[in-house]
């Protein structure tokens, strides 16, 4: 609930206007069934919802709820609970309305953004200039601003264009106490071309690996770094998804790669990326292409032995990638060493550009990463398993394993059968480092895929943890607690960050250092018993880490 | 005789070294470019038509395939494939490969329309 005086307050800060407690409204907001870890289709309803449009509205806006005892909760463009509030107490505090890409500044490449800017937005104006920008793989219709800021940031493109806490140069945040920090050059008064001083930088604490999902203030203006685009200024495309048709410029390469077993395609997939090759790079199961763009098909195919067997066994070990060049010199370079890569390695490269319609209906799939999101046709519902961003063989250790775990569920009937192989895999910086998340697909009107959600998530947590990895969902909770114990005690750290920025606990701490128990019981007795043991094991005491 | 593990590879790791992919692949396009334009479907609707293909054509197709053991280990010969690329470079015997394929594409759309799509 919230009072009528806190309430009055929100309405002069923003206007009547812009301030809700209606609960049909407020329901709007409390129907995220993705990434909600009850599994209910619902999370916790706000108490209000308020839609400020200026840097100085979101100030008033964080004061008005500190003096009231009240949290806020940020929202930019949304995606599943990561953006709904933990607690029964919390304000949702809505960025849609800043939504102005305030400069582009092409000689220095990056973009001055609010919070509600797109990814689609942002490409299609930085095209114009001959840049382009960094698109998660949520998809274009996620904001860069909170990627960058607050939550995590890979995608296809992230060979070329990096992970978003890196493209993050200067910020200007709302503290939860109301005060505005400007981040970087900005600080100084000296624009926005750098996110790290002069003086002590404060991107670390800002987001860590993962962000503090508002845990932290409101972000809101940021500067994203942007890339070289040598395509035209307008990719002219019609039709949506799997109708989509572009126009594929004459420098542009849509790539497929198959090579014989693993150990060829790794070396291969290391030298593809130290060459610099790829400006879109991911390997994602056959099996999973198969499932977003024919999930009818798809579970016929499943009992298809040698057609399963074709795509899980012999087309196994591949890739998929865009090329880019500024010359038809440079782009016979890159092909003239494609095809000795693949000639070493005894790979198999189809150019997909041959194929027109083929490659006008995947280029702004893949440049845009609207296909991503497809993955939720199959079942309605998917949720992933991530270890730690690392080297790519680490990666596909990750991948085989989630593989095995993956069909292990498919047999018991508790998750559905997208022939098990369905890792999102990309590479960072020409493969620096690389990424790897387990996908899995389920029918949330299906009961045993409901209750299987949560001993999955526990079964992929043991195997990140026992391979010395964080998972990567460790915004939950109830994992925090647990994990924290064996990795320096990390969360404590943040509870002090919170503390120095946060006295007056005005931020939804939920996802950022809150720690609550973990019921156990539902998990497999197997599996539990290897959790204990590696709490029991791996768990820091006062003297530091286990022997 | 039954399909050997990896022999799908080998022969596409053939066609490639003869470049007969890359000659495929344009091959390809135009055939789904003339069945596009024929039936005035778009990708979108083809890739739609294939996710509604019933279950005794895929079973059709896969009992296909777990039988052409010895046809696809004569295609994985370098001296077969290298033939096909020459061929290939024939510009009626391109046009006729991206005629037939056109075709087929036509007649199973249609197909696929008197059968009703998914079930």
């Amino acid at each position: 609930m919230i009072s009528d005086d806190a309430y009055k307050e929100l309405e002069e800060a923003v206007g009547a206007e812009n301030v809700s407690r209606e609960p049909a409204v407020l329901d709007c907001y409390s129907w995220q069934p993705f990434a909600n870890d009850n599994p209910e289709r619902w999370v916790i309803r706000p108490v209000a919802v308020v839609l400020p449009s200026t840097t100085e509205e979101v100030q008033a806006v964080v004061k008005a709820l500190g003096r009231h005892g009240l949290k806020f909760k940020a929202f930019s463009t949304g995606w599943g609970a990561y953006s709904s509030p933990t607690s029964e107490d919390v304000v949702q505090v809505d960025l849609r309305r800043m939504d102005r890409i305030i400069e582009i500044d092409d000689k220095n490449m990056y973009a001055v953004l609010e919070p509600y800017v797109c990814g689609a937005q942002l490409q299609a104006e930085a095209m114009k200039v001959g840049l382009n920008t960094h698109i998660i793989g949520a998809g274009p219709s996620c904001s860069p601003l909170a990627s960058a800021t607050s939550a995590w940031g890979v995608g296809w493109d992230c060979v070329y264009m990096s992970y978003s806490g890196r493209n993050l140069l200067g910020a200007e945040w709302v503290l939860p106490d109301g005060e505005v920090l400007r981040l970087g050059t900005l600080g100084s008064g000296i624009g926005w071309f750098c996110g790290d001083g002069p003086g002590p930088s404060l991107r670390g604490i800002v987001r860590g690996s993962t962000g503090a999902l508002s845990g932290l203030g409101i972000f809101t203006k940021a500067a994203i770094k942007l890339f070289n685009w040598p395509g035209p200024p307008r990719v002219e495309t019609e039709g949506l998804l799997l109708d989509a048709q572009s126009e594929v410029p004459e420098n542009l390469r849509f790539c497929m790669c198959f090579w014989p077993d693993r150990k060829r395609q790794d070396e291969a997939i290391y030298k593809i990326n130290e060459s610099e090759l790829c400006y879109i790079f991911t390997r994602t199961g056959l099996g999973s292409t198969v499932s977003i763009a024919t999930p009818h098909l798809m579970k016929k195919l499943t009992g298809a032995g040698a057609l399963k067997s074709m795509l899980t066994k012999d087309l196994k070990w591949g890739c998929t990638f865009i090329m880019v060049a500024d010359s038809a010199g440079e782009m016979a370079y890159k092909e003239g060493v494609l095809k000795e890569i693949a000639k070493q390695y005894g790979g198999v490269v189809i150019n997909l550009t041959s194929a027109k319609p083929i490659a006008s209906m995947f280029m702004m799939n893949f440049l845009r990463s609207t296909a991503v999101p497809v993955v939720f046709r199959m079942g309605g519902q998917m949720f992933t398993a991530l270890d730690r961003n690392e080297t790519w063989d680490t990666q596909m250790d990750w991948a085989d394993m989630g593989e095995g775990i993956k069909q292990r569920w498919i047999d018991k009937g508790g998750i559905l059968d997208d022939m098990a192989d369905n890792p999102y895999m990309t590479t960072y910086e020409d493969n620096c480092w690389a990424h790897c998340e387990e996908i899995f697909q389920y029918d949330p009107r299906n009961p045993d895929h409901l209750a299987s959600l949560e001993p999955i998530f526990v079964e992929f947590s043991v195997e990140a943890i026992e391979r010395c990895m964080e998972p990567l969902s460790s915004t939950d909770a109830r994992l925090r607690k647990i994990i924290s114990p064996m990795m320096g005690d990390y969360t404590s750290w943040q509870k002090k960050i919170s503390a120095a920025v946060d006295g007056g606990k005005t931020a939804d701490t939920g996802m950022y250092c809150d720690e609550v128990d973990f019921d156990l019981s539902k998990i497999d007795p197997p599996i539990r018993q290897r959790f204990e043991k590696l709490i029991a094991e791996r768990t820091w005491t006062e003297e530091g880490p286990p022997e | 005789m039954a399909l050997k593990p990896g022999l799908v590879f080998e022969v596409m790791a053939s066609a490639y070294r003869h470049d007969v992919l890359d000659k495929g692949m344009s091959i390809m396009g135009d055939a789904i470019d003339g069945a596009m334009l024929d039936t005035g479907l778009k990708i979108g609707d083809l890739v739609n038509k294939m996710d509604e293909a019933q279950e005794r054509t895929v079973m059709k197709l896969n009992n296909l395939l777990a039988r052409s053991g010895l046809l696809l280990q004569l295609a994985a010969s370098d001296r077969l494939m290298a033939a096909v690329s020459r061929l290939l470079d024939v510009k009626v015997v391109r046009k006729t490969a991206a005629t037939v394929m056109h075709r087929m594409l036509v007649k199973a759309v249609a197909a696929g329309a008197v059968e009703g799509g998914r079930p």
